[in-house]
């Protein structure tokens, strides 16, 4: 599971009361000012009567997953600062304890709370999610494991890496760690012309190193589990589940793997940007044959429609064009304007992606080849149509 | 930040919790009127147990659970009409008022999870310090429900003690009356103070006014001579007794009847400001 960046939703629920305003406004200043992708879920009330409502549950990112707290206000006692439900296996994350324990609770917000300060629950949110990442990386120091820990030694210094337990039933426990490759400045609108992403992107490497019960120094430990994951806006420039990781070996640590992994992520990166400028060229040579396109997408050239007709015969052409182009060809839908099925929708054929091609042509020559094939291919669906409406009838 | 592996399996319990029958309906009642989430403090009594007599038993492996040795009884609460009105927004204590010390506290939130939150562990810490007994502090959640048209009504209720840093979950056992609750009764110990009584005055001397104003706060129209009589007399006269017992009920009900009318001036106080809380959050 990865933070989502688009399931922010709105802070209302059509099931729920609506929330008092003074909450509502904390919220909404929350969802639309937070650089990590929270998302709200339940929302419900505590008053007798059932309305308004003052309580919600919010999942926060946290080591490429999620944690689910419940936010409980008072909206008959508005001036009472929120207070936090954990999750079940957090009942030792006791933050106040903590500070009345430092003697500096001060320093938090909740020491000066402003109920009508929008702001307040954002600072919330992020001051108890920067204790959680301490309190889970203090339970991590204290397994009882010589790689964890040297791998602690050598990595934790590095900004944003986050690391938790996961707890499971049934197998020995692991950790996990959630190390970002990126720096954290990383400018993709340099890479991509144009860029319409308001949160931040980010790839991290997950790895999870399983913890051997047995203390034993002999025997070597298995290698880390090993996973990319991305933010999942970064999905339409690179797909980090095709990239191939490099083998572990064994005796190795992530201060050695992660160099060669940041530098090849990097290079990556770059092919991918100069992979959007092939397809806006593709995309700019079906003009002069085709017509200009209805549609293309104009940041990350992946898709793009043509209009096209053959003789009375009029139909729209998709092209779907992958993050490899040009080493795969784009994929072909086909639409017809003229026929629509028993639902009213317009027919289509199912992709295309036989047809001749080599990446070695120039762009002007791709075009004239699909060109070329479409000219047979309109034809049989366009018995393919006319056979879907007559089977109709 | 309190860290450490939990002990695995249950530990034996350390106390044995309980609350009288009315004490929790009186609680429950509390949560369930209130108009949003309410808390407020439990008060009532902890004592050692004296050591259960030797089990005779041929076997010595059969040996029963160990019976915890403290006993801790909830009698009573008491609760301020606005939540987090004994600490502040980080969850530390502030006393309300000279009162006697509490046992523990009570928080009600509606549908929410049963276990502590930040602010009630926060408050537990520091409540178990102010106190600094003996005996592990006490926390009652309470979570009041009501089905849509108000025809079902439910209470969810968790207690927990605040042990070795950590509030685990306890059972809490409701006392009524009953045979099954005789041990209740024989370990009772009255807890409220013998009412003052006169004093025999010098000879020559009247009662003083005084003493004459603190009998009228017990009994109505029953002058200090008349109860010195009964205090006096070795064999008690019956007449006398019905007399300051029914001059007793009379000042009883008069209390009780100033009481209602307070109660109305506070309910509808109570009103106002809950009016004037939802004009200042904005709800009108």
């Amino acid at each position: 599971m990865s933070p989502s960046a688009d399931a922010a939703g709105p802070a209302s629920f059509a099931s729920a009361p609506p929330l008092a305003p003074l909450i509502a406004a904390q919220l909404n200043y929350l969802l639309s000012h937070s650089k990590l992708p929270i998302r709200v879920g339940q929302i419900w009330s505590g008053c007798r009567n059932g309305s308004p409502a003052d309580r919600f549950t919010l999942a926060i990112p946290f080591c490429l997953d999620y944690v689910h707290w419940d936010f409980v206000y008072n909206a008959l006692s508005p001036k009472v600062a929120p207070d936090v439900v954990f999750g079940p296996e957090d009942e030792r994350f006791q933050p106040l304890v903590d500070y009345a324990v430092a003697g500096n609770g001060d320093k938090s917000c909740l020491a000066r709370w402003d109920c009508r300060a929008p702001e307040g629950l954002l600072a919330l949110v992020q001051e108890l999610r920067e204790l959680y990442i301490e309190y889970q990386k203090k339970r991590v120091h204290m397994v009882d494991d010589a790689r964890v820990a040297f791998e602690l030694s050598t990595v934790l210094s590095k900004e944003g890496i986050e690391v938790c337990m996961v707890p499971s039933a049934d197998r020995p426990d692991e950790v996990k760690f959630a190390v970002p490759l990126l720096d954290p400045d990383f400018d993709f609108a340099k890479l991509v012309p144009g860029c319409p992403w308001r949160l931040p992107q980010k790839i991290h490497l997950q790895v999870i190193f399983p913890i051997s019960r047995s203390s034993s120094y002999s025997s070597m430990p298995s290698a880390p589990r090993l996973k990319l994951i991305s933010t999942p806006d970064l999905k339409s420039l690179l797909s980090v589940e095709d990239v191939k990781l490099l083998p572990w070996s064994n005796g190795m640590c992530l201060a050695e793997y992660l160099p060669a992994l940041e530098d090849s992520l990097n290079g990556l990166l770059v092919e991918a940007s100069a992979s959007i400028g092939s397809r806006r060229r593709f995309i700019e040579a079906l003009a002069p044959t085709f017509g200009r396109p209805l549609e293309a997408d104009p940041i990350f050239c992946r898709r793009a429609t043509i209009l096209s007709i053959s003789g009375i015969f009029t139909f729209l052409v998709h092209f779907a064009i992958p993050l490899q182009f040009p080493k795969q060809q784009p994929v072909l839908t086909l639409q017809s304007s003229q026929h629509c099925n028993a639902d009213g929708t317009p027919i289509m054929s199912p992709p295309i992606n036989d047809y001749p091609w080599s990446p070695r042509w120039d762009q002007a020559e791709m075009v004239e080849r699909i060109y070329d094939f479409l000219t047979d291919e309109c034809q049989n669906f366009k018995k393919f149509c006319s056979d879907a409406i007559t089977q109709q009838k | 930040m309190a860290l450490g592996d939990s002990a695995t399996g249950t530990p034996p319990p350390v106390a044995k919790l309980s609350i009288s029958g009315a004490a929790l309906a009186a609680l429950l009642h509390r949560c369930a009127a209130a108009a949003g989430d309410c808390d407020g403090l439990l008060f009532g009594r902890a004592a050692h147990l004296p050591a259960p007599p030797a089990a005779l038993s041929d076997y010595d492996d059969a040996a029963a659970p160990p019976a915890p040795a403290l006993s801790i009884s909830v009698s009573g609460h008491c609760s301020l009409s606005s939540p987090s009105s004994f600490s502040d927004s980080l969850g530390r204590f502030h006393a309300p008022s000279s009162s006697p010390a509490p046992i523990g506290f009570f928080s009600s939130r509606r549908r929410t999870a049963l276990r502590p939150s930040m602010r009630e562990t926060a408050l537990a810490y520091s409540l178990s310090e102010s106190l600094a007994s003996a005996h592990p502090l006490l926390l009652i959640l309470v979570s009041p429900s009501a089905s849509p048209n108000h025809s079902t009504h439910s209470y969810d209720y968790r207690a927990f003690l605040l042990l070795a840093g950590r509030l685990v979950p306890a059972s809490l056992a409701v006392v009524n009356v009953g045979p099954g609750f005789r041990d209740q009764y024989h370990a009772f110990t009255a807890d409220s103070p013998m009412p003052w009584l006169p004093s025999a005055p010098a000879p020559g001397h009247a009662h003083t006014i005084a003493e004459q104003k603190a009998v009228d706060e017990m009994v109505d129209g029953f002058g200090v001579g008349r109860l010195q009589g009964v205090l006096g007399s070795a064999a008690g006269q019956a007449a006398e007794m019905d007399e300051m017992y029914a001059g007793m009920l009379r000042k009883l009900g008069k209390l009780a009847r100033e009481v209602e009318k307070s109660n109305l001036r506070v309910l509808e106080q109570e009103k106002r400001n809950l009016v004037l809380r939802y004009k200042y959050a904005g709800m009108e």
